[in-house]
């Protein structure tokens, strides 16, 4: 009998596994189904334990063992203790008596003995985890090697099962059991393991080095488990329901590890240890992970500051022994890196402090040494572009602890880190820039004189080493008496000799007459190189980021100008500012009496001049482009917070910089027109450069998004002479792309603001009277509709709706009158262009960019008429959308996410008709009402007839594009809170796909999403539930959606970060279906056997919804609910959610 | 501007290509590629080095005979770009060596065969069935061919 079943399994796993084209499909079938059916047996245990021991097929092994961990999971009330315990030293015994099994086979067969003890944690009749512990020790004490790994094996797999994460093996307990037993082995036996790998560890390290080849790998087992238990994932309530696993936890064991991890030799053991073990990388990368924690120790574990101090100190002094004592190994950076992190992270400045003086430099020093170094690996790594990035993981984290010390240090005294911080900047400085004053190891690729290979743009370095560059600024606005003048001093030298060496190229190409003869390019590409990684610095040691805020100058900057006024002369200072054609070092005075901080700056301004006289020499050949970017970079970031600062912001003003920069000053004047002679320089000579044709207009752009530099601009020639260039579509800007006119219309726009009152009407005319009339002959060509497949033709209007795209970004509150009245014809036209061009999907989208753009940019400062007829307009061009796209779409999910642009733009045009709700400046009175006559239209209304043309586009494999997704649902959830009574005029078709959608909104596209649905669900169930719809479609409907946020919260995986907008949309729901809800709470409780939870749930569910709660919607209500279900959560989820 | 009213044609005056920088053209826009109208299936901007300029790499698809072609050249020149046009015609009929007859406001021209392949294939089936079928006709470069079909009904 017992022979016939493993036969029959044997044969079985022998198809299950043979290769496809010898069995087929349906033989593999049933082979599985008899294997799963093997699976269900019960009281499995004797036929196992005869597999076990006569079998000899690894799957078949492998299927027994899994069969008694079920076996006993699912039986495990009808089993005995000795039952138990007899399975459990079979199993043992079994594993110790076939050393020779398959890997696999003994881990599922240790997994099956750690669930059964799992099991049993909480049960009188459990196998105890003693008995397992003694076996265990005899393992160990063998002093066979194979012996000793499976002692690791059961180890590990305990700590995996206990672990109660996404290792521990699904066996269908509650979440709640687990936490129990997780928490009963936290509390009696993590520390145990602990101990115990200590104790084997002590053992090795005691063994004389090197270590035979078994022992090593005893030594990675243990490692790996101490690892294990020190990074320890204790879950707290937030996480009720959830089973993942916290990758990054710093150490925060019970008190009752006071005596284990406070003991003083413990750290200087871990690092002898890491000194056996750092020759291989596997280990060393797990004894690093035990130090690494160790150094993140906090928590109840330190009775007082004191303890933590002595701790502290006692960590660093090991620390600091092992730096100096070895060679550090390019695998260890990354550790080191993160036990600097963490010192610093999880210990105050204060502790810091208290530790003793000399152990504090040389930590400090330590840190300073090894941050050096990794950044010269980490350069080296970039330069020669290198697959693996270790150094730079961790050099960015050696910066990152030095931003904490920085910030925490700042309570005491910067002072004292100066000296470190100015070796940083250095280093850094010195990695990027050529010999001899730098080490930059040059590009093979960029020191070629002809490479004929092209090489793919990549990211730019500002934005690839945006977050260092900004720790590096950081670090050198510290010291801005080393960091400003260093920077001068080189840029000033490396601009002199890029002015030399394209003199010397123009010579030749003088002599040489136009005949062709090839350029050594290497000497520039290395100055380049140099320039714009001197460029990048000095915009972050003089700038900072200001997201959101209004930019401001350093305030380390400020004061560091402030503090040589009394050394300097301000006309010296002027004048290096002002002679960018000069050397600095040619004017009298300058080393000693010119502002540091204005010679830098004036150093780019030199650099801008010479890529100038360059480009006027006929030489833009020979000037990088990338180069170019860098510097109108800089500009951008300079411009918005050095130009014409506003004084109000400061509580003291640099005199130097306010006679440079200054509102009143005349250096202001002479600096605007320096940099918009560049910039239109610029404009001219890199039409073909679209990345830096972008930087250069958004640096116009900032230049200009701001009344007092704006009137500055306004007052130079050459923005006239700008805008008349444009106006007559004469070159150079002619030949512009498309693209790039949009940011020059928002400039040119933008300037208005500057112009004076009364010469505001003439430059207005000339800027947009010849947009308009070129747009109208354009369209207004007899034969338009014929000819508007022309090329040429079609190219003209893209560059038109660019343009007027520019126009609309550029609407202010003191253009809104003006914009409104131009461009609302135009708009009426352009619904012309949605009809002719529907075939084309270059045309297309940008039409409804400029209509979503408008009603973004203009719709909150308008009046109520004048909104009505920019919604009528827009319900125009949806008709005419509608039209071409209704019923004829289809989409095919295999393309690529830009032919769905149109789309995206339609989608995002609806959200912002609906803002006015949100956002209204307009004013009311101003205006007189709508004409008697005119029907109303409304936001909702044309929302809802581009809706009714959305929803049947929307298909499930559209809403896998993450933007069309996030739009669409964006625009359902504010229809829903702004408009729900719209819902109810849905034609019913529609209305179903558009439920269908938020139904897979709910569950499948992340949290955002679910958030949003969830928003949604609880604006229309509290519409229904206030004008009582009781019967109504949307209440219909409701009721399906309470069952699914019932079941999604109670019973399935569900970001607990949504808790307040789940809990609203839950309650809006059961007020409008009581009885469902009851039902399905009925539904619950019938499907739980076990009376203890059946009585749990019952009493979760009575204090969820307590005779006092109200069920209508009021805030009331609805917060008291709130709190009801976080409690309720807390006490059910635990036992609802399984795995 | 008088001639070009003379002309009946949709295309009436204008010229077979113009020119355009190169950085100007687009992804699944129109250029000209060892003289052929070609459709830009792969478009990327790359350097010469670090510090090197703009040059355009692109892969274009022969319009009328799917053939596939590239070049790169510095963003600063220009390109020919084809002036492509489509034209929407009811299919008449299909004679026996696959010439369509073609019809256009009530005009109806015989010299253009039907697309090889599966394209030419399904045209051919779905006329069969009787049902109407409009068959966009694209002109390049002086050089006319059918490129889809839809049915009538759908409009």
């Amino acid at each position: 009998m017992e022979g016939q079943i493993m036969k029959e399994l044997e044969q079985a796993s022998a198809i299950v596994l043979a290769p496809p084209n010898l069995v087929t499909a349906e033989q593999r079938h049933v082979a599985e189904g008899i294997i799963l059916e093997f699976r269900k047996t019960k009281q499995p245990y004797s036929i196992c334990k005869y597999i076990l021991e006569n079998s000899e097929t690894d799957y078949v092994l492998f299927q027994a063992a899994a069969a008694i961990k079920e076996g006993v999971v699912r039986e495990w009330s009808l089993l005995s203790g000795d039952d138990i315990e007899s399975l459990r030293s079979f199993l043992l015994r079994f594993i110790t008596q076939h050393i020779s099994l398959q890997s696999y086979v003994r881990e599922q067969i240790l997994q099956s003995v750690a669930v059964i003890i799992k099991r049993g944690t909480l049960d009188s009749n459990g196998a105890s985890l003693d008995a397992l512990f003694q076996d265990v020790t005899q393992l160990i004490s063998s002093g066979n090697v194979t012996m000793q790994l499976v002692a690791c094996s059961i180890l590990m797999a305990l700590l995996n099962e206990y672990s109660s994460s996404s290792r521990t093996s699904t066996v269908g307990f509650t979440w709640e059991f687990h936490m129990k037993c997780k928490r009963a082995f936290e509390a009696n036996d993590l520390k145990r393991v602990f101990l115990f790998s200590l104790q084997v560890l002590h053992e090795i390290e005691k063994q004389a080095s090197p270590l035979p080849r078994e022992t090593t790998a005893v030594l990675n087992r243990f490692l790996t488990i101490t690892e294990t238990v020190l990074c320890w994932d204790s879950l707290g309530k937030r996480h009720v329901g959830l089973f993942d696993l916290n990758q990054n936890m710093t150490l925060k064991p019970m008190e009752t590890w006071r005596d284990t991890l406070l003991d003083e030799n413990l750290i200087q053991f871990i690092f002898k240890l890491h000194k056996k073990a750092r020759y291989n990388s596997e280990m060393a990368h797990h004894s690093m992970m035990c130090l690494s924690q160790l150094a993140s120790l906090n928590g109840s574990i330190f009775p007082d500051d004191k303890a933590k101090t002595s701790y502290l100190h006692s960590y660093i002094s090991c620390f600091l022994e092992f730096l100096t004592s070895v060679d550090i190994q390019d695998f260890e950076f990354l550790g080191i890196a993160s036990i600097f992190q963490n010192l610093t992270m999880m210990f105050s400045a204060t502790c810091l402090m208290d530790i003793p003086k000399p152990a504090l430099k040389k930590f400090i020093e330590q840190l300073t040494r090894l941050t050096c170094a990794m950044g010269r690996e980490a350069s080296m790594e970039e330069e020669l572009m290198r697959d693996d990035t270790v150094h730079m993981e961790a050099y960015e984290k050696m910066l990152e602890t030095w931003m904490v010390l920085t910030v925490s240090m700042k309570d005491f005294s910067l002072d004292f880190l100066q000296p470190y911080t100015v070796q940083v900047f250095s280093e850094y400085i010195q990695c990027h820039i050529s010999p001899p004053d730098g080490s930059r190891v040059q590009n093979t690729l960029d020191s070629l004189p002809d490479i004929l290979e092209v090489i793919e743009i990549e990211e730019d370095d500002r934005e690839k080493f945006s977050d260092q560059l900004c720790s590096i600024g950081i670090l050198g606005r510290l010291v801005p008496h080393h960091s400003v003048p260093l920077l001068s001093r080189l840029m000033e030298d490396r601009v002199t000799r890029l002015h030399g060496q394209l003199e010397r190229i123009h010579q030749q190409k003088v002599t040489s007459s136009g005949h062709d003869c090839s350029y050594d390019m290497t000497l520039l590409n290395v100055l380049n190189e140099d320039l714009h990684w001197l460029v990048l610095l000095s915009a972050n040691v003089l700038t900072e980021e200001a997201e959101g805020e209004t930019p401001l100058i350093p305030a380390d900057i400020m004061n560091y100008s402030t503090n040589q006024s009394s050394s300097i002369d301000l006309t010296t200072t002027l004048k290096v500012l002002a002679s960018p054609g000069e050397k600095a070092d040619s004017i009298p005075g300058a080393s000693q009496n010119s502002d540091a901080v204005i010679r830098l700056i004036s150093a780019v301004f030199r650099l801008c001049e010479v890529e100038k006289q360059a480009i006027a020499a006929d030489m833009s050949d020979f000037i990088s482009p990338q180069v170019g970017s860098s510097v109108m970079w800089f500009l951008k970031r300079w411009i918005t917070s050095y130009l014409l600062p506003d004084e109000n912001y400061y509580a003291q003003m640099s005199k130097a910089l306010l006679a440079a920069f200054g509102r009143d000053s005349e250096g202001a004047e002479w600096t605007v027109s320096f940099l918009l002679e560049k910039l239109v320089s610029n404009l001219t000579a890199w039409t073909s450069e679209e990345k830096l044709l972008t930087d250069t207009l958004q640096c116009l752009v900032s230049l200009l998004n701001n009344r007092s530099r704006s009137s500055f601009v306004a007052r130079c020639a050459r923005l006239w002479e700008l805008a008349r260039h444009e106006a007559s579509n004469s070159p150079p800007f002619n030949s512009l792309p498309a693209k790039s006119k949009r940011l020059l219309f928002k400039a040119l726009v933008l300037a208005m603001s500057g112009i004076k009152d009364q010469q505001r009407d003439e430059y207005r005319k000339c800027v947009l009277e010849s947009l308009k009339n070129r747009f109208s002959s354009l369209l207004k060509r007899e034969n338009f509709a014929k000819v508007c497949h022309n090329g040429e033709i079609k190219s003209e209007v893209i560059v038109l709706l660019e343009s007027l795209c520019g126009v609309a970004e550029a609407s202010r509150v003191d253009n809104i009158t003006h914009l409104y009245t131009f461009l609302h014809p135009l708009l009426e036209q352009c619904v012309v262009l949605l009809d002719v061009y529907h075939n084309y999907d270059d045309v297309v989208p940008l039409v409804l960019e400029l209509f979503s753009e408008v009603v973004n940019k203009q719709l909150c400062f308008l009046g109520r008429r004048k909104s009505q007829s920019l919604y009528s307009i827009c319900l125009s061009a949806l008709q005419m959308y509608s039209k071409h796209n209704k019923g004829k779409r289809i989409v095919n999910a295999d393309e690529e996410e830009n032919r769905f642009n149109d789309i995206l733009i339609t989608l995002e045009l609806l959200i912002n008709l609906l803002s006015k709700d949100f956002i209204d400046f307009g004013d009311p009175d101003t205006e007189e009402g709508v004409p008697q006559g005119d029907p109303e239209v409304n936001a909702a209304d044309v929302v809802l007839y581009g809706l009714n043309t959305m929803i049947p586009l929307m298909s499930v494999e559209l809403l896998k594009f993450p933007s069309l997704c996030l739009q669409y649902f964006r625009l359902i959830t504010f229809l829903a809170e702004c408009n729900p009574e719209k819902f109810s005029s849905i034609p019913d078709d529609l209305f179903r796909s558009l439920m269908y959608s938020v139904e897979l909104g709910l569950s499948s596209f992340g949290t955002d999403i679910t958030k949003l649905c969830l928003e949604a669900m609880t604006s229309l169930a509290t519409f229904v539930f206030q004008s009582n719809l009781v019967g109504s479609q949307i209440h219909n409907i409701l009721q399906h959606f309470l069952k699914l946020v019932f079941k999604m919260l109670l019973l399935e995986t569900f970001n607990m970060e949504l808790l307040g907008t789940a809990s609203a949309a839950l309650f809006a729901l059961i007020c409008c279906h009581l009885e469902q809800y009851r039902s399905l709470v009925n539904q619950l409780l019938d499907s739980h056997t076990d009376p203890l939870y059946k009585q749990r749930l019952i009493e979760a569910f009575n204090n969820l919804t307590p005779p006092s709660l109200e069920m209508t919607i009021n805030r009331h209500s609805k917060i008291q609910f709130m709190e009801f279900f976080d409690q309720f959560l807390v006490n059910v989820r635990g036992f609802l959610c399984v795995r | 501007m008088a001639e070009e009213e003379t002309f009946e044609s949709a295309d009436a005056g204008a010229s077979k290509t113009f020119p355009m920088q190169c950085s100007a053209l687009r992804k699944n826009g129109f250029v000209v590629l060892k003289a052929r109208p070609c459709k830009i299936v792969e478009m990327s901007t790359s350097k010469t080095g670090k510090h090197g300029h703009a040059k355009v790499h692109m892969v274009g698809i022969d319009i009328f005979t799917g053939k596939k072609y590239e070049d790169i050249c510095p963003s600063t020149h220009n390109m020919d770009v084809p002036n492509v046009t489509r034209k929407e015609y009811t299919l008449v009929d299909i004679s026996d060596d696959d010439y369509c007859s073609l019809m256009y406001e009530n005009e109806v021209r015989d010299d253009l065969k039907l697309p090889p392949g599966e394209e030419g294939q399904k045209i051919k089936e779905q006329f069969g069935d009787g049902s109407e079928i409009i068959v966009t006709v694209l002109k390049a470069l002086d050089e006319e061919a059918i490129s889809s079909f839809k049915q009538a009904t759908g409009k």
